[in-house]
């Protein structure tokens, strides 16, 4: 029983590793099961990363959610067109999944309708209006949008964030990424969002209705402003994705050959894209857990009850970085200690250990004095970088004073004031001695006498 | 200056002449604590109040030794009887001494 118990928890735990933190059940609700054959390459770089896709209509009741345990660990909303929620599901209960901890990935059209414009809303990200597409006359694929000049041909190291490594490595990609839908733009004030791949700065969002009219306004987005891929990482680090094409994630896309006027044909990069994106959003990777915190002494090993002003003291924390189904030692220079009590006192980036083969977690370390300041401090690690988890790590340490015989006893300086203390002494005494029996005529008499 | 200078010789003069030998002697431990006390004063102005503890003990043991002299001089002083009834000279010496205890209990406290 026990070996059976053993062996299924192995088994369990070697599932967990090849796969998602979150879980294996992912939902994918589509505009309509006939689109399921579009999608042919991407269900099976899922099912090859372990998840267990559950297909559903927007015809089709379903429940994101019951007695507060979730039925599904991901969702990918690929049914731009649908006008109301499936039963059962709201705009509402699609946060409060997020905000359970379950991963979303939203793609959007020009035929996008209400319902998903009102949660992306929820999120910071607002997409164009209906039927407009984005459009580009400079950068548009040969094949696929020579008609419209609507199917845009992206250069991932141009139009890709540099701060999105962590979620996009843009040198992994084998060539560009093709893109055929709408607009949308993230609230630049919200630092939980990032814009991962933007348009091309020729590119500008127009209505794809009588497009051989003159144009007479200008468009609402173009440029950089125009993201086609952004991502939310929330406070609880679910992960949420917002494209602005469903037609990126298709066989069609991610076996094309995408190429410019003039230009040579190349591969599509969207399937590793979409690939390394689902991984993010999914937690395959960039996941940081804190291992350990260890602080103690200059000199000591064990951490101590409490500290004591001006203390020389060490403090470690472990973080380990998940990708590709294992935990690894996770690198960085700009890990920061603060020590706070209500301000932070010290601020401090800590060391990395350098790493070798048996390195398991990565290890960053510093040795400070503590504040001349006694009180309840808190050793803080809170390190936010773009598409990595939050880390916030806190522990709380007492600053003690110096007890009353920790200071020095006499002090040279003082030396005058303790002669004068015991000379007053001394002087008393004398004074008292000859007061009494110097043989004085005292007052007494003399008063008495007069 | 004639006036001032005869005056000042009349005073020293009936001073000496006067004044009980006991109130010359409290007279004369009031001087040296004066001396003493305008020491540190010097000091500390040149070296600092660190440690300021042992800086207020020191001075304020000099301060409080002259407040006690002065009253035992005048509780012990013949012109002075009138006014002190019931309090005797070696009832004031008592009390003198007592409080000078105290004084001194608090001072070694303070001081380092």
């Amino acid at each position: 029983m026990r070996a059976f118990i053993l062996l299924s928890t192995m088994a369990m735990a070697m599932v967990a590793s090849a796969t998602s933190l979150t879980g294996p059940r992912a939902l994918v609700i589509l505009d309509n099961l006939d689109d399921t054959d579009a999608y042919m390459n991407l269900w099976t770089d899922l099912q090859e990363r372990q998840y267990n896709i559950t297909l559903r209509d927007t015809s089709s009741p379903m429940e994101l959610s019951k007695y507060d345990q979730r039925h599904y660990d991901h969702l990918l909303i690929l049914s731009p067109k649908m006008k109301d929620y499936p039963k059962g599901m709201s705009a509402k209960s699609i946060v409060a999944f997020v905000a359970d901890g379950g991963n979303v990935l939203v793609a959007g059209s020009p035929e996008m309708g209400s319902t998903l414009r009102e949660l992306s809303r929820e999120f910071d990200v607002e997409y164009d209006n209906r039927y407009t597409t984005v459009l580009d006359h400079f950068n548009y694929d040969q094949n696929l949008g020579n008609k419209h000049h609507d199917a845009i041909v992206v250069n991932p190291a141009t139009y890709m964030s540099k701060a999105g490594e962590a979620i996009v490595p843009q040198d992994q990609l084998p060539g560009p990424i093709l893109f055929r839908g709408i607009a949308h733009s993230v609230n630049p004030a919200n630092s939980l969002l990032n814009s991962v791949l933007w348009a091309p700065s020729e590119a500008y969002s127009w209505e794809n209705v009588n497009l051989d009219d003159p144009a007479d306004q200008d468009p609402s987005l173009s440029g950089k402003d125009i993201s086609l891929v952004s991502v939310m990482q929330a406070r609880n680090n679910a992960r949420v994705a917002f494209l602005g094409s469903t037609e990126m994630l298709t066989d069609a896309f991610f076996e094309a050959s995408p190429k410019k006027h003039g230009d040579k044909e190349t591969i599509s990069g969207n399937r590793k894209f979409i690939e390394e994106l689902t991984k993010w959003t999914f937690q395959e990777k960039s996941v940081l857990d804190v291992v350990a915190v260890q602080h103690h002494k200059v000199g000591e090993e064990e951490a101590p009850a409490h500290y004591r002003i001006k203390d020389n003291m060490t403090y470690t924390i472990s973080i380990a970085e998940y990708h590709d189904g294992e935990w690894h030692p996770f690198s960085a220079d700009d890990v920061q200690l603060e020590l706070i009590m209500l301000d932070p006192y010290i601020r401090k980036t800590l060391d990395q250990v350098p790493l070798d083969d048996q390195s398991t977690v990565g290890t960053f370390t510093t040795t400070l004095q503590l504040p001349d300041q006694y009180g309840v401090f808190k050793f803080t690690v809170n390190y936010k970088r773009a598409g990595l988890t939050y880390v916030e790590s806190v522990t709380t340490v007492g600053i003690h004073p110096f007890r009353h015989d920790q200071y020095p006893r006499f002090i040279s300086q003082a030396k005058p004031y303790y002669t004068s203390a015991a000379s007053m002494g001394v002087g008393l005494l004398v004074f008292s001695f000859v007061y009494l029996w110097g043989g004085l005529e005292t007052s007494v008499k003399t008063t008495k006498k007069a | 200056m004639e006036d001032i200078k005869s005056a000042s010789n009349h005073l020293v003069a009936s001073y000496i002449k006067e004044t009980p030998k006991s109130l010359k002697l409290i007279d004369s431990y009031m001087v040296y604590i004066l001396l003493t006390g305008i020491i540190q004063f010097v000091y500390v102005t040149i070296a600092g109040t660190f440690p300021n503890n042992a800086f207020l003990a020191g001075f304020i043991s000099t301060v409080a030794s002259f407040i006690l002299a002065a009253n035992l001089r005048i509780q012990t002083n013949p012109k002075n009887a009138s006014q002190f009834p019931t309090t005797s000279p070696e009832r004031a010496f008592a009390d003198f001494l007592a409080c000078n205890v105290v004084l001194h209990f608090a001072v070694a406290n303070f001081l380092g």
